[in-house]
């Protein structure tokens, strides 16, 4: 499966398109982990925790964005947009979509 | 380009599990940490409590009995008084622990629930319905000995202490979600009662034994607890939740100690005159 | 005690109506996106053939704000404890987004694509409400739909 977030594959042509295609995952760390964090924000710098969070949630909101574009019989996502979004304190919630295509 | 239309079967976006099944799987774990901390934390109160000097217990107590202070002594809540002192002069602790004790001080409260409350500083709280629950002073005696024993064992402040930590514990943990904190205080608060439970049979002891050495006997020491049985239709598992002992239990206790201790039971002194006829609801609320 | 009865009628009451509401919604989603199938929306702008003559692009969106029931919102506050997938928010999200993409579709009469379609989710009632946060999010789709010259 190829991601791109520009509107080709480089090298390649879209021969069809099946729409829209999403993947959304929602991930909190334990009180522990915030705690520390709040501790490091005193200082700044990177929280390592949150990053890993990020990282991980991201990951699996890409797979689950794959699997549906599998699903349709696609072999390439193009213009992939990831999107950040806090619902609940602590919790943050990760978003990829893209348009799924055919490319040969 | 083309396009193919195609519906996209199931949703991946959606976990198949059960809520009800995470649920519990974190609810128990919530308590179970929680109930950790709190056992932890009840036993560091319990150790502070007993070495709290008594300008501080003082000071608590003014902040704690300042709503009942202007309550005017009418003749009932001075005759109540006057059965506390000849009740505190026979106090068994007064003489072991030199100038230790507070000075006991009783407040009449118009109110509908037959209820009294031991308070920090030496204030005891007695709710006028109470009073219409029992028949001679001896049984009134017991009440106040009762709430005594509670100062005796420094429950008041332990009761104090155990719902400081229970608060601090859950704005800890969960901030500003009020909604579990409240799930967890309403937990705790029946693993909070049970020690209650323990505490108020303690208390029926104490004021048994204190009674016995102010009377002579000890009459009426079941009288109350008689009464609001039979008045109260509540069946045993409702009792399961509450904060005092299922009333025949008490009975059943006291009586054990009653025997034990070879406590004789005389004439019971009538009640006063001037507890007749004692508002129930407080002045100011209209109705 | 009462308390703790209200709290348990609560959650019953937020766990059986919010499933029904929740299953009521999916089946009509479900049945929508059935319905609007042959009218794609896609994240590029260039999918377009040469040949196609375009006779009309507007911009076109779509909005919602779903809350979710007071059994999940328990749910959610319990699992940021122990940290770890909020699953009780995952149908919030989905549903959200869908349900604001539909909208948006609806929205576009007589379009036969939907070009270089944006989704933004952001959480609200959160500043005005912050002690109590009240689990609602607010999803907006928005794109230029396209019609096609009718070529014979």
């Amino acid at each position: 499966m190829i991601l791109t977030n520009i509107e080709t594959i480089p090298g390649k042509s879209i021969v069809e398109h099946f729409g829209l295609v999403s993947g959304s995952t929602v991930r909190a760390k334990h009180v522990g982990k915030d705690i520390m964090a709040s501790l490091k924000n005193l200082v700044g710098g990177e929280l390592k925790g949150y990053t890993e969070l990020l990282h991980d949630s991201r990951q699996q909101a890409t797979d689950r964005m794959v699997e549906q574009a599998r699903q349709l019989g696609a072999n390439a996502v193009v213009n992939v947009r990831f999107a950040t979004s806090a619902i609940a304190q602590g919790a943050s919630e990760l978003y990829v979509y893209g348009t799924a295509v055919r490319v040969e | 380009m083309k396009y193919t239309a195609k519906a996209l079967k199931g949703n991946v976006n959606v976990s198949r599990t059960s809520p009800i099944k995470e649920f519990f799987i974190l609810l128990s774990g919530v308590l179970g940490i929680v109930i950790l901390v709190y056992v932890a934390l009840g036993f560091a109160v319990d150790f502070v409590v007993s070495r709290l000097p008594l300008e501080i217990e003082q000071n608590l107590g003014s902040l704690y009995s300042g709503i009942y202070v202007n309550t005017e002594k009418t003749g009932a809540g001075i005759r109540l008084q006057k059965i506390l002192d000849e009740l505190v002069e026979k106090n068994p602790l007064i003489n072991s622990r030199q100038q230790e004790e507070p000075e006991y001080k009783v407040h009449l409260v118009p109110h509908s629930q037959a209820n009294a409350i031991a308070l920090p500083g030496g204030n005891i709280v007695v709710f006028s319905a109470l009073i219409k629950e029992v028949d001679s002073e001896n049984a009134l005696a017991f009440v106040l000995a009762h709430e005594l024993g509670h100062f005796a064992n420094k429950d008041h402040l332990r009761g104090l202490g155990r719902r400081l930590v229970l608060l601090s514990i859950s704005t800890a943990l969960l901030g500003a979600d009020s909604s579990v904190s409240n799930l967890i205080m309403n937990s705790l608060v029946n693993v909070e009662m049970k020690f209650s439970r323990r505490q108020e049979t303690m208390a029926d002891i104490w004021a048994l034994d204190l009674l016995n050495r102010r009377y002579g006997h000890v009459s009426g020491a079941s009288e109350f607890f008689e009464n609001m049985s039979k008045k109260e239709k509540r069946g045993r598992i409702l009792y399961y939740f509450a904060i005092h002992p299922y009333p025949e239990d008490r009975i059943n206790a006291l009586e054990d100690r009653i025997q034990k201790k070879g406590y004789l039971e005389k004439e019971k002194i009538p009640l006063d005159k001037v507890f007749e006829d004692l508002p129930v609801k407080p002045a100011g609320s209209g109705k | 005690m009462e308390q703790l009865i209200i709290f348990v009628i609560l959650i019953g009451l937020g766990y059986t109506a919010g499933t029904i509401a929740e299953r009521r919604h999916y089946r009509s989603i479900e049945d929508r996106e059935l319905r609007f199938l042959n009218l794609p929306a896609v994240t590029v702008k260039n999918v377009l053939s040469r040949d196609d003559e375009i006779f009309k692009a507007w911009l076109v969106s779509g909005n919602v704000v779903i809350s979710i029931d007071y059994f999940k919102r328990v749910l959610a506050g319990l699992r940021n404890i122990f940290g770890g997938e909020v699953r009780a928010y995952e149908t919030l999200i989905d549903r959200a987004r869908r349900e604001a993409v539909l909208r948006m579709k609806e929205s576009a009469h007589g379009a036969n694509i939907i070009l270089n379609l944006r989704i933004e989710t952001s959480a609200i009632g959160q500043s005005a409400n912050r002690r109590k946060s009240i689990g609602s999010i607010e999803a907006i789709a928005y794109g230029t739909a396209v019609t096609l010259k009718k070529t014979e």
